[in-house]
């Protein structure tokens, strides 16, 4: 990898429960343990996809990133600076090289403000443009997110969900960023919608050399454009490593799980491997061992009573699993044999 | 050419919903009454000096406790003054201190209830406990403490007004500000790193207006009931300047014998009383529909 512009390293979060005054007294608060010694990097011009279920904590990494949530201990360095520690003029350098776009475009734009003040907005508070040089970038930006500039005149609610992502992308571009996060971007949209604002992203990405840390749900989308993928389960990343080759053999039965529930164009095309049953168990009583362990069908007494270390099992890839061998035997994709295709309709 | 069209179609559409707007609320006909009663009211307290037939202040001894004629609409007082003069003075005065106290604590109000919702944690604890003792204490004792301090006057029941109306505004505002704090918007504000003053002052108070609006219509009303009450106890605005409540104060002695001195300055309060609350009623469902129970 190039050297890394983000750096994550052992990453903690924990919100604390019925934190009222009386039971922190009693000395009887709980905690939730929302992220767990997440530790990854992403690389100048890099796609990292953070992939996992709801409740899996990859938006509170995406909010310890941002500083909107303090981390209860590890660090996150940009640029090789701890983003928690910067002075005034290195936070605002921050604001400035680090955007975000959030999964909800409806509720992500302030309602009241025309789409040309919403993008102008961050030229307002981080450059000292005059009100026409900020009209004219606006009209480019929004040619940049192949939008009419006629739109700088409209308001949000005139637009479709796919256009308001688009603005979004655009504000974010405005101060000429080196690194975004992106929040589940598309999940909110049409799936023709999807790939038109992903191909948007790559181009983007292509043209200006952007870093993405890229926050979805969705393997399906996740595989088009990222470069690696790493996999959280339960506030823990389990599996980590290239995406294609993640998707080819995973070593990790969650991973495989995952994989299983992506839906194929192709019926003909088949798969092996577990798919996912039942719920993600409640981060404020997570089971013990394996944290995945109630739900893998590779589960042996070891994973009841042992937490497995996330470490390197072959070449490019990390994983936490007692079984990753077994796991990862499989050849995953395949056509399925003529008597298998008959079988199956 | 298709976004040629297309901009001309939502051009349309964005007019359309100020139209909406006066529409939902010109369909409430006690809030179009109360909207015509504020008007008219508006008018008169502007033009009083070109309408008043008398100037309020002269005693005239040869018409002392006249009942309503063509000559005084409303008949004249003890001193012989035309009570509709004096009425239509009056209004200047109440509608004054109002005005003033009321945007005085809208402006107070809002920061305080806006900053608090805001940032959360113990500065909202703080700001809004303060408020909460405010609110605890009656705002006429308040008033009286307050204007035994200061000396009676016309500045002194704007103060007052502004004082004891912070506490409403705090509130609403502080709700509104705590619902949308948690809007993306305001999140993705705050991580470009926008100040809290931008995000508070353009953003959150542009998207609170509609309650705000409906309080101030509301505490209007009150203001001008508590206006009155402080004259009427002779706190208020001190002679010889007109006040309706002095005026019905004086009248009440008169009662038996000239009941237009108090009837007259009575239905003044009440006319714009009525109409601030049917105002403000009307907006308050046209603001949020979801409300209403017809």
């Amino acid at each position: 990898m190039t050297d890394p512009i983000l750096e994550v390293d052992g990453l903690t979060k924990q919100f604390a429960l019925n934190s009222s005054v009386l039971s922190r007294l009693l000395g009887n608060t709980r905690t939730l343990t929302a992220v767990r010694d997440v530790s990854f990097e992403v690389g100048r011009g890099e796609t990292l996809a953070l992939v996992g279920e709801s409740g899996a904590g990859k938006s509170t990494v995406g909010n310890i990133v941002t500083r909107i949530h303090q981390p209860t201990s590890g660090a996150v360095r940009y640029r090789g600076d701890d983003i928690h520690e910067l002075s005034n003029e290195g936070l605002r350098e921050y604001r400035q090289s680090v955007q975000m776009v959030f999964q909800d475009p409806y509720s992500s734009l302030d309602p009241r403000y025309r789409i040309g003040a919403t993008i102008a907005e961050p030229l307002k508070i981080h450059t000292d443009l005059s009100k026409a040089d900020r009209r004219e970038r606006v009209a480019e930006l929004l040619e940049t997110v192949n939008l009419d500039p006629d739109f700088a005149d409209r308001y949000p609610h005139e637009l479709s969900g796919g256009q308001l992502q688009r603005v979004s992308i655009a504000t974010a571009l405005s101060v000429d960023p080196e690194f975004l996060i992106l929040d589940e971007p598309v999940s909110a949209l049409d799936v023709s919608v999807q790939a038109r604002i992903l191909n948007l992203l790559m181009q983007l990405q292509r043209e200006r050399n952007l870093s993405y840390l890229f926050i979805s749900h969705d393997l399906g989308v996740v595989k088009h454009l990222s470069d690696r993928v790493a996999v959280m389960y339960l506030g823990e990343i389990v599996e980590q490593g290239e995406t294609a080759s993640l998707f080819e053999r995973p070593a990790h039965p969650y991973t495989e799980g995952l994989l299983a529930s992506v839906p194929q164009a192709n019926p003909h095309v088949r798969r092996r491997g577990q798919r996912l049953t039942g719920e993600i168990p409640s981060p404020i009583n997570p089971p013990s061992g394996c944290p995945f362990h109630p739900r893998c069908e590779y589960a042996t007494e070891e994973c009841e009573s042992d937490h497995p270390p996330l470490e390197s099992v072959f070449e490019g890839r990390e994983a936490a699993c007692h079984h990753w061998e077994e796991v990862s035997a499989f050849e995953h994709v395949g056509e399925m044999s003529a008597e298998e295709r008959r079988e199956a309709n | 050419m298709a976004t040629e069209i297309e901009t001309q179609q939502t051009t349309g559409r964005d007019e359309s919903q100020l139209r909406q707007f006066a529409e939902s609320f010109l369909e409430n006909k006690l809030a179009v009454f109360g909207l015509f009663l504020i008007l008219s009211i508006g008018v008169i307290t502007l033009f009083a000096p070109q309408i008043a037939p008398y100037e309020p202040r002269t005693q005239n001894y040869d018409a002392i406790l006249e009942g309503p004629s063509a000559e005084h609409l409303f008949g004249t007082d003890n001193l012989g003054r035309d009570i509709f003069s004096r009425v239509l003075y009056g209004y200047q005065t109440v509608m004054t201190i109002t005005l003033g106290g009321v945007m005085m604590a809208f402006v107070l109000g809002t920061s305080i209830g806006l900053t608090a919702g805001y940032r959360g944690g113990w500065t909202d604890q703080a700001m809004m406990r303060a408020v909460d003792v405010l609110m605890a204490f009656p705002s006429l004792i308040l008033a009286l403490a307050l204007i035994s301090a200061l000396g009676p006057s016309k500045w002194g029941v704007l103060l007052v007004l502004g004082v004891a109306y912070t506490p409403i505004f705090a509130r609403v505002a502080r709700s509104e500000a705590v619902s949308l704090r948690e809007e993306q918007f305001v999140k993705s504000l705050e991580v470009r790193g926008a100040s809290q003053s931008r995000i508070v002052f353009r953003h959150i108070l542009p998207n609170a207006v509609g309650p705000l609006i409906v309080t101030i219509t509301l505490q209007f009303a009150f203001g001008i009931l508590t206006t009155a009450t402080l004259s009427f106890l002779g706190v208020g605005v001190q002679p010889p300047d007109p006040s309706l409540g002095r005026m019905l104060t004086e009248g009440k002695d008169y009662l038996a014998t000239a009941w237009w001195y108090s009837i007259f300055p009575g239905l003044a309060i009440m006319i714009p009383v009525i109409g601030f609350n049917t105002i403000g009623d009307g907006l308050r469902d046209t603001f949020d529909p979801r409300q209403v129970n017809r």
